[in-house]
Parts: C-alpha cells; sequence; structure tokens
C-alpha cells in the first residue's frame, strides 16, 4: 500500500518576471514501511521536492498524496494538521527550538496534540538515544550529535507513518554520522516507519531500499541499491 | 485524522494552556530584552498614573478645600471706591463681613534699608472665615489688626533679614511687624515670591497717605452667611444689580469650579504630553519587537512543521507581548503612583491647596488598560507577519516575494491606533475639532518617525506561496 504518491508534480517559481521551474513532471509512490533515498547535486530540486511530499509547500501542479490524504487541496494549516499527524522530521541543521530543554523539544508534537502524560514517553525516547541524563539541557548546552539525537526522539515520538530526513548527517563528523544512521534506521524499523531520506552521501543512500536521482527538477533514475551492488 | 473533533479542533489537551506554556517557555533567553523593550512603556505609563493621580488627587482636595481658598462664602471686589448706594448694597448683604483694600507699593525695611514693591493688603474685621492667615507666631494672625502693625511675607522676612518687633515704614506711617506671614487664603508660594504680601489694619491706612483720590486699589468685601443662605441663588437674584454697579463676585462654587478647570486643563496637558511620549516609546516598542520577531523566524518555521497553527504561532508571541506590556504596565502604574507621593514637594509653591497624596486606583487602572492597550496596538504590527512565516523557513532561506503591503490586517491594525488615539484624544479634550487637530499632528508625527523603521522585513523571509 502506498503512503506517498505524486502524480504529475511540478514546481515553480516566478522570479523577476520569469518562471523558474524547480522540479517537473515527477511522478513516484511510496510503499508504507519502506525506505528510500533521494539524490542529487546542488540545485537539483530535491529539498523542494522534500518540502512539498511533507506538506510543507504546494506543488504549482500535479497531486500529492500523503496517506490518503491529498495534499493539494488542504490549506496551510490543515497541512500543519496533517504533518502533526502522520509526519516525522529530522533536519540537516537539526533545527531544536533554542529555549526548550531537550525533554520539552521532544514533548511538543505531542503536547500540540493534547495529549496527556507523555513525560514519559519522551524520557523513554530520550533513553533510546542515549540522552536521557541530558533531558534538562539546552540545545546550546548540547553537541550536534546530541542535538541530532534529540531531533530523532521528537521525530519518532508522535509514531508517524512517514519520516523525512533532509541530510540527516550533512553537519555531523564521520564518527558521530555513523551513530545517527544506526539510530535512524534502528528507530526507523522499530516503528515501522516509512523513510524518505534526502542526502548527498551514496553511502547513506545505499542503506536504503529504493534511491531516486534527481536532476535539473526531473527523475533521471529510480533503483534499488541491492541490485547495483555487486 | 481521526483525533479531530467535527469542528476541527483537537481533543483533550487546554489548547490556551499550551499556548501560555509555549510562550513562558520561548520567553526563557528573552525576559530581560523583552523589559528593555518595555521600557518605555513603564516610563511613559508612570507619567501617566502621576498626572492622573494628581489630577484626580487635585479634584478631591480642591472640592474639600474651595472655602479656604476664598476665605468666605462671598467675596465681592471692585477697583473704583464705592459709592453710598453701593455701600447700602453691600452694607444690606450680610453683618459678618471684612474688607480688604490691596494696591502695590514699595515697603522700607529701616533695619537693613531695603526697598521692595509689594502688595498691600489693609484688612478690617475677621477675614479668613475659613481656613487662617498663617503666620509665625501664631497669634501674630489676629492680634496685628488691632495695633499699627503688620503681617509681612516671609520670603520679605528672608530677603531683608526682619525679624519680629522690626518695623517697616509703609507710605508716611512705620509698622511693627506683629508677624511672619506663611499663608494666605487662595494664595501660593509662587504668586507670594512674585509679589509678597504685606497685611496692615485698615483703619490705618488712610494714615500711609497712599490712599488717595486716583490710587489704583482693590476693594474687596468678605462676607459669611449661616447655612440657611444659598449664596448661588442670593448672588443670581443680585447679578443685574452687581453688574450695574461693576462688583465682581465670587463664591465657593465658583471657586471650586474655576480653580478645579485651572488644574483640570493643566492635568488634561500634561497628560496629552505623556500620552506623545508614550506613543513615541511604543513606536520603539514596535521597532524592538519587530527585530526580535525577526529572530523567532526560525523557531516559529519549526513549531510550524510540526503541527502549529499560523494562529497559535501568532498567539504564542501576542500572549508573550501582551503579558510583557502587562508586567511594565503595572511596574509603572507601580512607579507612577511613587512618583505621586513627591509631586506635592514639587508643586506646593505652584498651588493653592493642601494635595493629599492618596493612592488614586481609578488612575491605576486607567494607567494599566492604557499601557496593556499601546503595547498590544504597536507590537500588533510586527506580530501579525508571524502568520505568514512558512515552515519551509527550516529547509532553507530562499524568499518569496510576498510582502505585508497588501496585507488587511495591517490595515486594520493602522485603523485600530488611529481610532485609539482619537479616543484617548477625545476623552481628554472633550471636543471633536481639537481632538482632529491633535490626531493629525500625532499622526505626521509618526509617520515622520516611521519613515527610517519600515515593519516590513519580516514578512520578507519565506512566506506561503
Amino acid at each position: 500500500m502506498a503512503i506517498l504518491n505524486l502524480q504529475n508534480v511540478s514546481k515553480t517559481y516566478q522570479s523577476a518576471g520569469r518562471t523558474l521551474t524547480v522540479l517537473d513532471n515527477i511522478n513516484f509512490s511510496v510503499e508504507a514501511g519502506s525506505t528510500m533515498s533521494i539524490v542529487g547535486p546542488s540545485g537539483s530540486g530535491k529539498t523542494t521536492l522534500l518540502g512539498l511530499c511533507a506538506g510543507l509547500d504546494r506543488s504549482s501542479k500535479g497531486s500529492i498524496e500523503l496517506n490518503n490524504i491529498k495534499l493539494d487541496d488542504l490549506s496551510e494549516d490543515q497541512r500543519a494538521e496533517v504533518r502533526n499527524e502522520h509526519v516525522g522530521f529530522i533536519f540537516q541543521n537539526f533545527q531544536l527550538m533554542p529555549t526548550l530543554t531537550a525533554l520539552e523539544n521532544v514533548m511538543v508534537p505531542l503536547e500540540l496534540r493534547g495529549v496527556k502524560k507523555i513525560k514519559l514517553v519522551a524520557m523513554d525516547l530520550l533513553e533510546k538515544v542515549g540522552l536521557a541524563d541530558r533531558s534538562h539541557h539546552f540545545p546550546a548546552q548540547l553537541s550536534g550529535g546530541e542535538q541530532q539525537r534529540i531531533s530523532l526522539a521528537r521525530a519518532f515520538i508522535n509514531k508517524p507513518q512517514i519520516l523525512f530526513a533532509d541530510e540527516p548527517t550533512g553537519s555531523l563528523d564521520a564518527e558521530t554520522s555513523e551513530k545517527v544512521i544506526d539510530l535512524i534506521f534502528g528507530l526507523n524499523k522499530e516503528a515501522g516507519t516509512t523513510l524518505v531520506l534526502v542526502t548527498h552521501d551514496n553511502d547513506l543512500a545505499v542503506k536504503t531500499q529504493r534511491i531516486i536521482r534527481i536532476k535539473g527538477g526531473k527523475v533521471v533514475s529510480d533503483e534499488q541499491p541491492s541490485r547495483l551492488l555487486p | 485524522m481521526s483525533d479531530y473533533n467535527a469542528d476541527g479542533k483537537r481533543a483533550g489537551y487546554g489548547a490556551w494552556g499550551w499556548l501560555f506554556l509555549m510562550a513562558w517557555r520561548d520567553s526563557r533567553r528573552n525576559r530581560g530584552r523583552l523589559f528593555l523593550f518595555i521600557s518605555s512603556i513603564i516610563l511613559g505609563i508612570a507619567a501617566l498614573v502621576a498626572i492622573y493621580s494628581l489630577g484626580d488627587n487635585l479634584r478631591n482636595d480642591i472640592d474639600k478645600q474651595a472655602a479656604g481658598l476664598i476665605g468666605a462664602d462671598l467675596e465681592i471686589s471692585t477697583n473704583k471706591p464705592v459709592d453710598a448706594s453701593v455701600k447700602k448694597l453691600i452694607d444690606s448683604l450680610g453683618r459678618t463681613k471684612s474688607e480688604e483694600r490691596s494696591f502695590a507699593s514699595m515697603v522700607y525695611f529701616p533695619k537693613s534699608e531695603g526697598t521692595r514693591l509689594v502688595q498691600i493688603k489693609a484688612l478690617e474685621g475677621e477675614f479668613p472665615y475659613y481656613g487662617s492667615l498663617e503666620t509665625e507666631p501664631v497669634e501674630a494672625g489676629k492680634s496685628f489688626r488691632k495695633h499699627p502693625a503688620a503681617l509681612v511675607d516671609k520670603t520679605l522676612m528672608l530677603q531683608y533679614n526682619a525679624r519680629v518687633g522690626d518695623s517697616v515704614k509703609i507710605g508716611q506711617l512705620t509698622f511693627v511687624i506683629a508677624g511672619s506671614l506663611l499663608k494666605a487664603p487662595g494664595q501660593t508660594g509662587f504668586s507670594a515670591a512674585v509679589a509678597p504680601t504685606v497685611y496692615i489694619p485698615l483703619y490705618y491706612l488712610e494714615g500711609t497717605g497712599l490712599s488717595q483720590k486716583g490710587s489704583r486699589i482693590n476693594y474687596k468685601f468678605y462676607y459669611k452667611f449661616d447655612g440657611k443662605v444659598n449664596v448661588d441663588q442670593l448672588v443670581k437674584k443680585l447679578e443685574p444689580r452687581f453688574e450695574k454697579d461693576a462688583l465682581n463676585y465670587n463664591t465657593i462654587s465658583n471657586q471650586k469650579e474655576n480653580t478645579g478647570k485651572s488644574f483640570s486643563d493643566l492635568t488634561k496637558f500634561l497628560s496629552l504630553v505623556s500620552f506623545i511620549a508614550l506613543l513615541l516609546g511604543c513606536i520603539g516598542v514596535g521597532s524592538s519587537i519587530h527585530i526580535y520577531v525577526k529572530e523567532k523566524v526560525n523557531s516559529i518555521a519549526i513549531l510550524r512543521c510540526l503541527g502549529v497553527k499560523s494562529k497559535q504561532a501568532f498567539l504564542i508571541y501576542l500572549i508573550q507581548i501582551v503579558s510583557i506590556g502587562l508586567a511594565g504596565s503595572v511596574m509603572g502604574a507601580l512607579l507612577g503612583t511613587i512618583i505621586q507621593q513627591f509631586l506635592p514637594v514639587v508643586l506646593k509653591d505652584l498651588i493653592p491647596v493642601e494635595i493629599t497624596t492618596s493612592t488614586s486606583w481609578s488612575s491605576i487602572g486607567q494607567g494599566i488598560a492604557l499601557g496593556v492597550c499601546v503595547s498590544l496596538l504597536f507590537a500588533l504590527l510586527p506580530l501579525i507577519s508571524l502568520r505568514k512565516i512558512s515552515p519551509l523557513n527550516t529547509l532553507r532561506l530562499s524568499v518569496d516575494n510576498g510582502t505585508m503591503q497588501n496585507d488587511k490586517a495591517r490595515w486594520a491594525v493602522y485603523a485600530l491606533i488611529l481610532l485609539f488615539i482619537l479616543l484617548f484624544t477625545r476623552n481628554q479634550l472633550n471636543t471633536w475639532r481639537e481632538t482632529f487637530f491633535f490626531t493629525a499632528g500625532i499622526l505626521v508625527a509618526l509617520w515622520y518617525v516611521d519613515c527610517n523603521c519600515s515593519s516590513d522585513d519580516v514578512a520578507n523571509t519565506q512566506v506561503f506561496s
């Protein structure tokens, strides 16, 4: 069953009186519980594609369905509800709220839903990412790797159907990246979440079940790494 | 979206509670800065509350002390010597009466050989009937009337190093200084400094040789009536006769009204000056909030990503600003109440009544309401741009060309600010004509100040497509 379905999706911007096409007629669907990478050179449109898939932006043409919800017809506030309900995010720059403690950052998605007694759930997730003892620290008091692990805990707390990760190791050193990647895949497997990764890193991309390559706003290949490996 | 109610609202957790919690959390590292933003509100509200409280207390004090200001139930005055028919009228009005003739003259202090232009008041009778001539020694206020003695204003005594028992020469007569005059009905320290007063008994005025044909003398007659006489009705009845004989009159209620109006005008003027200062401060607040909001773009984008609606994001920061505005206003009101305790000390020489310093709760309430209103109104302009911040800002800092220029909410805020200024000014001035002129002046000034601080920048970050 497809959790994400894109049909003829295009994204254009008006700039200085000209139309700039960033994504052109993208078609693919993602099976629930699968893992997938979107790779491509800088400026190829992969982050724009991630934004559209996650409901952060609206396509100029075509249709996007997320968990059978048609995003194209929704207002920004309705898409915000969808994100809170079905989507988890991991960002390259971690994107933690600087004025919230690690624990509070993790709790936000569920607090927003109005769920009560979530402290234990959040602490459990912090335990899983190995940062239970840093729960009262602010992001500025944590290293990059630690911040990304907090961000992981936040992404999984609302039990999302789909997790979008934008260059999750882009700001980390090799050793920390390894640990974070293991955590992402480990938690993802445990929760049975669909994972969509945007990355430059081929080593990371090949860990997913499927790689979509885009160039100049178009899908140039859609392959399964196991078939590429010798 | 199965957990949503039919009306689209989420079940369970108190939405407002979470908004307040987030506003509190988000303010953590900015509280000091937010208070700095609001410092101009604190000072503006302090000034307004101090002035409102002073006005409030003055109104009450004038009401209570009006009789002491005039010193009698009725005062009749003329600058012409009274002829027989006027004398008949004056005598017919009441038996408990006093007469005072006042004029400007030079006096001479033999001990220090100094001369000075003063206001001579030649008095006969028991005036004042309300309040007293405050003198040093105390009994001098009554005893000087029986001898060729004078009460000399304390500033004159100091200036010429005169003491009780010394002499002062007025015209051709020399008077013994019976006492130092500290306070007389209706007299302020300021007026005493400009034209210091010397009281002498009326009986000795002729002897000074200063009362001659052509002398510029003001004649006053003071009356005290028993409780049965309605003074206002009496003067109304006699008004045509007073007019015919060029007699002026003053009653306690007239005095109350005139003095009250003078000081009410003064407090209104001072309130408007403080209001202008507050508005200018608010422009500063608006600019500071604008910068603050700009710094919050990323946090808001993160919240939007996690599912916060635009209205909720707006409310989180609105709660912060209103809370800080309320705190600033309360602090301002407190400071104003403290300042008000010292105003009587500063103003005692300018105001003819004893000013009390009781806490004016209505002034405090007005000040707090005003502070919250202005901080909210001027913070709204930068805050409404929060609604347009896109969650895409978490992924990139690309710029969309959407601006706030055509945002209806922005124009609604401008209209609210205008309405607020109009209503506040109308409340102070009571006439629409002056209100429109004042508001127009304020708008020109605000436009001039605002020229250098556009609030469009926030909207120039990534906005919804």
